[in-house]
């Protein structure tokens, strides 16, 4: 390109016209000597007169040359700047087009993912709930017609259509969160713990445990759902605490290093978990206790960590055995919320 | 259609599930409330009952999923004819989703009650409905305009 240009600048001689017209010229004038003599000054003043101009059109016609040359190897360079930025800017558009596609797809899978669980649970809800019903009947109306063998039969099959059917109902409770639209409200989350608190105080008056509470920034969050996400977290929290003398369970925050976030936590003084399965907590049907210890499903942590992910935040567990648990979420804060409103960065280290 | 004498079926149980109605029907009967129940296995029957009978019924138990014709629409049926309107419709349904909560309410259901499956008192939860809609109903007499 830049040989290009300098080539458009390079000088060309080519004087011979001009030379012999003045030359003959000036020979004319002295030929006319004898006869004219006023002629030689007019031949050689008009020979370089004509010399000027063929020199000034001469250089005037490089010029616009070396202008036309160096615009058109210009527009060339730009041509291809512009080829290259295009071809760049299709290739980022394609690679949009492929993962909003691809987002798509998936967004379409989940969803009929969770429609399938929904379906499956209800269909599956009532044949169970038969088996529920039925076996508790039989135990009610012919306990005295069945022996120890017969009534330790019976027993079983009311237990696992028992579980089953928690299962189920933990499964449309997973799907639910996944399929209900989320719509953001300031939520007071201090406020939300406490009342929870007293509903499950009311529920499980065995399971009773103290919760301390500290002031905290309200979050921008669907209001269902932090309900959901508080109430498994603190479920959790007094289960595995209720064999403590003094179960207690505390709700706080702290800054996150890795994001601008704050953390929330919830922390109690239980059994705790190897820290080693930790990933697996948040998964569905996942224990990491036999039932025989704690009851439960598998399904509450999994509701808890989709309600943090729909919210696009972070949700992790840390504990060591006999240690107690602390689970720790990210949510936006009404702040974030506002700040990205007003499109400022959120603040650094906070 | 079964149970009860003729004229004192008060009480329309509207549902296809085999389980669930003969579940109900235990826990009425526990109840002394069995022969007050007709039992009608879709849409069709329930509307055709309904049209056939004497005196309207004072509670009528609609499930929602039957064949031919569903739940819903059969409530849709009965707030438009003049003479049913104010009917106590309960609906009985084992689905817990959103949108049939809302459409059946929509649709001028009195209430909306999740099938339960207790171990300790199986088909408990109808007996409870039942006695709730005829108690309010009786204090209501003769006013029963006051329900719809």
């Amino acid at each position: 390109m830049i040989e290009r240009i300098a080539a458009a600048f390079e000088w060309r001689w080519s004087p011979l016209a001009a030379a012999l017209v003045c030359v003959a010229l000036s020979v004319w004038g002295w030929l006319q000597i004898d006869h004219h003599p006023g002629f030689l000054g007019i031949g050689i003043f008009a020979s370089a007169m004509i010399g000027l101009l063929i020199w000034s059109a001469r250089l005037a016609r490089r010029r616009a040359r070396t202008l036309f040359e160096t615009n058109a190897a210009l527009a060339q360079i730009l041509d291809e700047a512009r080829a290259e930025l295009s071809a760049e800017r299709d290739s980022h558009h394609s690679i949009e087009l492929e993962v909003a596609r691809q987002t798509q797809e998936l967004r379409e899978a989940v969803t009929e993912l969770d429609a399938f669980n929904a379906s499956i649970s209800h269909d599956l809800r009532s044949p169970i709930g038969a088996i529920v019903n039925f076996a508790s009947l039989l135990r009610a109306t012919q306990h005295e017609r069945l022996d120890d063998v017969g009534l330790n039969f019976l027993t079983r099959i009311e237990s696992a259509a028992q579980r089953a059917l928690a299962k189920m109902e933990g499964l449309l409770s997973f799907s639910r969160v996944g399929r209900q639209p989320l719509n953001r409200a300031p939520i007071d989350l201090s406020a939300l713990a406490r009342r929870i608190h007293t509903d499950v105080r009311v529920r499980r008056p065995g399971t009773s445990f103290e919760l301390s509470v500290q002031p905290l920034p309200k979050v921008s969050a669907d209001p269902a759902l932090v309900e959901a996400l508080l109430r498994q977290l603190l479920d959790n929290a007094a289960k595995f605490s209720a064999s403590q003398d003094k179960p207690q369970v505390e709700l706080g925050s702290e800054p996150h290093a890795d994001t601008d976030c704050v953390a929330y936590y919830v922390r109690d003084n239980g059994v705790g978990f190897d820290p080693a399965f930790a990933d697996r907590l948040f998964r569905l049907f996942e224990r990491l206790h036999r039932s025989e210890e704690f009851e439960g499903t598998g399904v509450g942590l999994a509701i808890a960590g989709r309600v943090v992910r729909r919210h696009g935040g972070r949700i992790w567990a840390e504990s060591s055995p006999g240690q107690g648990a602390t689970f720790f979420f990210t949510l936006e804060g009404v702040d974030d919320e506002e700040r990205k409103l007003r499109g400022e960065r959120p603040p650094s280290g906070g | 259609m079964k149970s009860g004498s003729c004229e004192e079926r008060d009480l329309l149980l509207v549902d296809d599930d085999d389980a669930d109605v003969a579940v109900a029907l235990f826990a009425l009967e526990r109840d002394g409330l069995a022969d007050r129940a007709a039992v009608l296995r879709d849409g069709v029957e329930a509307l055709q009952y309904l049209q056939g009978a004497t005196a309207p019924p004072r509670l009528i138990l609609l499930d929602l999923r039957m064949p031919r014709l569903g739940g819903l629409e059969v409530l849709a049926r009965i707030r438009e004819d003049a003479r049913f309107a104010h009917l106590p419709v309960v609906i009985l349904s084992a689905s817990s989703l959103e949108a049939d909560v809302r459409e059946s309410y929509r649709r001028g259901a009195n209430s909306f009650v999740r099938k339960r499956f207790d171990p300790h008192r199986p088909g408990g939860y109808v007996v409870d409905v039942v006695r709730y809609w005829l108690e309010l109903n009786e204090t209501h007499e003769p006013s029963k305009g006051a329900l719809s």
